[in-house]
């Protein structure tokens, strides 16, 4: 309930982990704590992204909008981020996500993220780290999709 | 208004100008009178010799008669005083009959203008003639008899006075007179040159303080501050010189007048005390006449200020009145030609000969226009844009007089019937209605503000009309969200029930995870410090501020106070911890800091004095911890300890408050209904949870299923309907106020309703249930509607196709579609652009 505690939820996350306590207190004061009862629709595919997700408590299910019946693709539990790449890059939201129990959200505007970033520089750093690595895995995954097909039918 | 000024002071201002003559008459007597004692006292009581004198039988030494001579110059100059209040007192207020009497007429005047004529006026022009134009006049008017008459009088009783002492005295006194008589005019013509300059520079000076106004949003988006900051420099530097050489003109004579005044005294020491050495005049006179002749100065230069004015005054009585001038073909008639039962229009005709109509001279919107319509059936007039078929529209509504050609229903002729006859017949839409400042039931009933003879409709047909036009939601909502001050006894009984329902409702299905109830023994977590303390709310006349003070006082006798010190302090430290290393002027700091930018300054002493502050430091960190609402800031917990004593305080803060404002506090009491929140709060009776997902929407609709099976549902539209919806209609929304101005033409008398384009700022889904209504068999009254896209007139009994000035094509949808002309090509046109389709 208290911003320490969420400043303690934040510190185990890694985007975060190297941010000194003052300025995760800023970001989870700052930040808007939503709450969402089970089953709400945090946000559907399609929408424009224009926030990032951090959950403070709880999990939610990500669905494809064709399966919305079926088991989710994944599920999202406390402490992951969500969004912060269809933010920053303004592409909608690719999938839906829905609150699997009551949880709680810390949501970032865009425009209070980058107020962030340019207040906290070590965040941005992070950022990049966090992407590069991101894309390096990608690139792996990549060309091992292509040494196991042998040809360019990649989709 | 009257032809002439002075017509205008003779005629309207006629009884207290006499009564301002009179009592300037009595003045005079007085006047001599005080200028005459003075004299005897030092000729005769001082200096005279014959004593003890005899005054009908009465003996009376020098002394006695020095102190009677005394006591009468006392008493006259009692009554003088007396009389100038008087007199001063009644011209002020002929000035402010006067501009009564002028913003009446005007105002009569302006209302009565034809819509052509009235509509050159900028709104900001018609204010400043009723406002700031007709003020100098009205000052005018207060003293324009009566200074001449007393100015006039005084000099030329004191001149009087001069000439009996001493006839050459008196023609020196008079000497220079000619020559001012002279300079003053010439002086005045240059003055008046530049008074009708000053008019014509500020009426160009507010035309650029309008633009810059109404353009403001343009300016801003292509960044033309500076060039409108260049353009109003130069307006106001034109004006400023304008002013200024007026009053170089204006002191430059009052400089020759100071002269000419210094001058007279000269002559009267020179050849007053010649003829006192002489013996020819005594000592007692010269005095006299030296004071009489500095009372001399101030009527004449008076006068002479006064013909100036007068000069001024008229140019600006001219100015207006050409201002308001209507030419004779602009007039409006006040008889009906005809006195005649109204007109049923089921059983006439509506016909245009050769109508031809402009606004602007030499540019007709109407030329040569024919027609014939049945009044009674559903007309829609078409045309591509910009053809003027809002005008010609308004034509057809009769609120513009047609420059030639007739146009009648049945034996009214619009050319010649007064606007009050035709506004009860036939009733005009606008693409915006105006809405003005007043309930939404005095809207919707303005109409019969007018048409006396009409019953007002029943509450019964006012429903149906909002249900028709799909008005009732919103105006529920407007019964739940706004205050109201007039619920029965059973409604707020009512209101308290339904409380109880959804507090039910909401634990059965939501715990305490929604709302954070309003419970006078619970700390509630959504609520702030303050309200918290307080629970409850001051009446309007108590800013928070002040009640701020009587919480902290109670705050200090009852011993709490190192303890929300102390809540203050931690909070302080934790906004300097997160907020500290930004700049003073980060957004930051004014969009989330509890502590913004300018006292940052204050409370980083108060931390580092901390616990030893003074009072006024005290004061503010208290202020600090009141604005702190635990379940939003979550910077400092409230321990229970202290949620206990804070749910202990309101009781006494109860009784404290009472005991010197009893009433004007209202308390959250479960049990009772609080006037000073909406419905909707005194249901839901709590705070919702702070961050709740869409929490307003979710509570919106368990409230709606509470109302569903209440009888408040119907209530809430009642009192929506006296809902004042403020000027303009700016408390409502663009939407309700279009919607409202179609619902008063639907509920007034009139027999026809003239739309132009009137559901073009409507959304769609609202545009077709007006099309459907009006189409409907249901809708009793004839129809004119002027539709914004061709296909609209789909249904309509009647197409007029309006193009170059006339009615190109008229006959059904169908009809006008195979006749292949311009109608047809019109459509195709707005087919191919894909305009979304209303019919």
């Amino acid at each position: 309930m208290l911003l320490e505690d969420d400043v303690n939820l934040l510190k185990t996350i890694p985007l975060f982990s190297k941010i000194e306590p003052n300025k995760l207190k800023l970001i989870a004061f700052t930040g808007e704590r939503l709450i969402f009862k089970k089953g709400d629709v945090i946000f559907n595919k399609g929408e424009e992204g224009q926030t990032i997700m951090i959950i403070l408590e709880g999990e939610a299910n990500v669905l494809l909008p064709t399966q919305k019946h079926v088991e989710p693709i994944a599920i999202v539990k406390k402490g992951e981020i969500i969004g912060e790449i269809a933010t920053l890059c303004n592409i909608p939201r690719t999938m839906t996500l829905i609150a699997r129990t009551d949880s709680i959200f810390l949501s970032l505007t865009k425009e209070l993220f980058l107020k962030l970033i340019r207040e906290i520089p070590d965040l941005a750093v992070q950022i990049i780290h966090d992407l590069a690595k991101r894309l390096a895995n990608t690139i792996e995954q990549f060309e091992a999709k292509i040494a196991l097909h042998g040809d360019n039918n990649v989709s | 208004m009257q032809q002439t000024l002075f017509k205008f002071i003779t005629i309207e201002t006629k009884r207290q100008q006499i009564f301002l003559i009179c009592l300037t008459l009595l003045s005079f007597p007085l006047l001599y009178a005080l200028l005459n004692i003075p004299k005897i006292i030092i000729n005769d009581a001082l200096g005279g010799k014959h004593f003890p004198k005899e005054y009908s039988g009465f003996h009376l030494d020098q002394i006695n008669y020095l102190f009677i001579l005394s006591i009468i110059f006392f008493i006259l100059v009692l009554l003088n005083g007396t009389l100038k209040f008087f007199m001063n007192y009644s011209q002020g207020k002929t000035t402010e009959f006067a501009s009564y009497v002028l913003r009446e007429q005007i105002f009569h005047d302006i209302i009565k203008f034809r819509l052509s004529h009235f509509q050159r006026y900028s709104s900001s022009e018609l204010i400043h003639i009723m406002a700031t134009e007709v003020e100098p006049i009205g000052n005018f008017v207060g003293e324009s008899i009566a200074l001449p008459f007393r100015q006039g009088g005084t000099l030329l009783t004191l001149l009087l006075f001069v000439f009996i002492q001493d006839i050459y005295m008196g023609l020196a006194a008079i000497s220079l007179y000619p020559l001012q008589v002279y300079l003053v005019p010439i002086f005045q013509r240059k003055m008046n040159i530049l008074t009708r300059k000053r008019s014509h520079a500020q009426h160009q000076f507010g035309e650029k303080i309008q633009e810059a106004s109404e353009g403001i949003i343009d300016i801003k988006s292509y960044a033309l501050q500076n060039r409108f900051t260049q353009i109003y420099d130069n307006e106001a530097k034109n004006l400023f010189e304008i002013k200024s050489n007026f009053f170089k003109e204006k002191y430059l004579l009052k400089f020759f007048n100071n002269i000419i005044g210094n001058i007279v005294p000269f002559l009267f020491y020179a050849i007053g005390g010649y003829f006192v050495i002489k013996g020819h005049l005594s000592l007692g006179a010269l005095v006299s006449i030296l004071a009489a002749h500095k009372d001399l100065q101030e009527p004449w230069i008076e006068l002479l200020d006064y013909y100036q004015r007068l000069d001024d005054t008229k140019i600006r009585y001219e100015n207006l009145k050409r201002k308001l001038n209507v030419p004779p073909e602009s007039q409006i008639p006040t008889q009906p030609s005809i006195q005649n039962e109204p007109t049923d229009l089921s059983k006439t005709v509506l016909v245009g000969k050769n109508l031809y109509f402009s606004i602007m001279k030499g540019n007709p919107i109407v030329e040569a226009a024919s027609f014939t319509l049945k009044p009674f059936e559903k007309t829609a007039i078409v045309s591509s844009s910009g053809e003027g078929k809002g005008v010609f529209t308004q034509l057809l509504a009769g609120l513009h007089y047609p420059d030639a050609g007739e146009l009648y229903i049945s034996n009214h002729t619009f050319l010649s019937e007064p606007e009050k006859l035709l506004g009860n017949e036939i009733h005009f839409v606008d693409r915006e209605a105006y809405i003005f400042s007043g309930s939404i039931k005095e809207n919707l009933l303005l109409p019969y503000a007018a048409a006396h003879e009409h019953r007002e409709p029943s509450k019964e047909k006012i429903i149906e009309i909002i249900q028709k036009l799909n008005l009732q939601k919103d105006f529920e909502y407007i019964g739940l969200t706004k205050l109201f001050s007039n619920l029965t006894d059973s409604t707020k009984n009512e209101i308290i029930q339904l409380r109880q329902t959804f507090k039910k409702y909401i634990i059965e299905q939501y715990g305490d995870t929604m709302i954070d109830f309003y419970e006078n023994k619970k700390f509630n977590q959504n609520l702030s410090l303050f309200e918290n303390l307080t629970f409850g709310l001051a009446i309007h006349t108590y800013s928070i501020e002040e009640v701020e003070k009587y919480v902290k006082k109670l705050l200090r006798q009852v011993g709490l106070l190192d303890i929300f010190l102390k809540i203050g302090y931690d909070i302080a430290q934790t906004m300097f911890d997160m907020f500290a290393d930004l700049s003073p002027n980060h957004p930051f700091l004014e969009e989330f800091s509890l502590i913004k930018a300018p006292e940052l300054k204050d409370y980083k002493k108060i931390i580092e004095n901390y616990p030893n502050i003074i009072l006024e430091d005290q004061s503010k960190l208290l202020s600090l911890c009141f604005r702190f609402t635990p379940a939003r800031h979550r910077v400092t917990n409230i321990s229970e300890s202290i949620q206990e004593k804070i749910v202990l305080f309101r009781e006494e803060f109860k009784a404290f408050f009472n005991e010197e404002h009893p009433d004007e506090f209202l308390y959250y009491d479960e049990k009772e209904y609080n006037p000073l929140l909406p419905i909707w709060n005194n249901i839901i009776f709590g705070k919702m949870i702070y961050g709740l997902a869409a929490g307003q929407s979710k509570i919106d609709i368990i409230i709606q299923n509470i109302l569903e099976k209440s009888t408040l549902k119907s209530c809430l539209l009642e009192l929506a309907l006296d809902y004042n919806v403020g000027l303009g209609g700016r408390n409502i929304s663009r939407t309700q106020r279009q919607l409202i101005g179609i619902a008063r033409a639907f509920l007034s008398p009139a027999q026809l309703i003239v739309l132009d384009k009137a559901t073009i700022v409507l959304d769609v889904a609202h545009q077709r249930i007006i099309l459907d209504y009006v189409l409907s068999k249901d809708f009793k009254k004839g129809v004119i509607w002027s539709v914004h896209e061709s296909q609209m007139a789909k249904r309509f009994d009647t197409v007029l196709l309006f193009k170059d000035g006339r009615v190109l094509e008229q006959g059904n949808f169908k009809e006008l579609l195979e006749f292949d002309g311009a109608f047809k090509k019109l459509y195709d046109q707005e087919q191919n652009l894909g305009v979304i389709h209303v019919a």
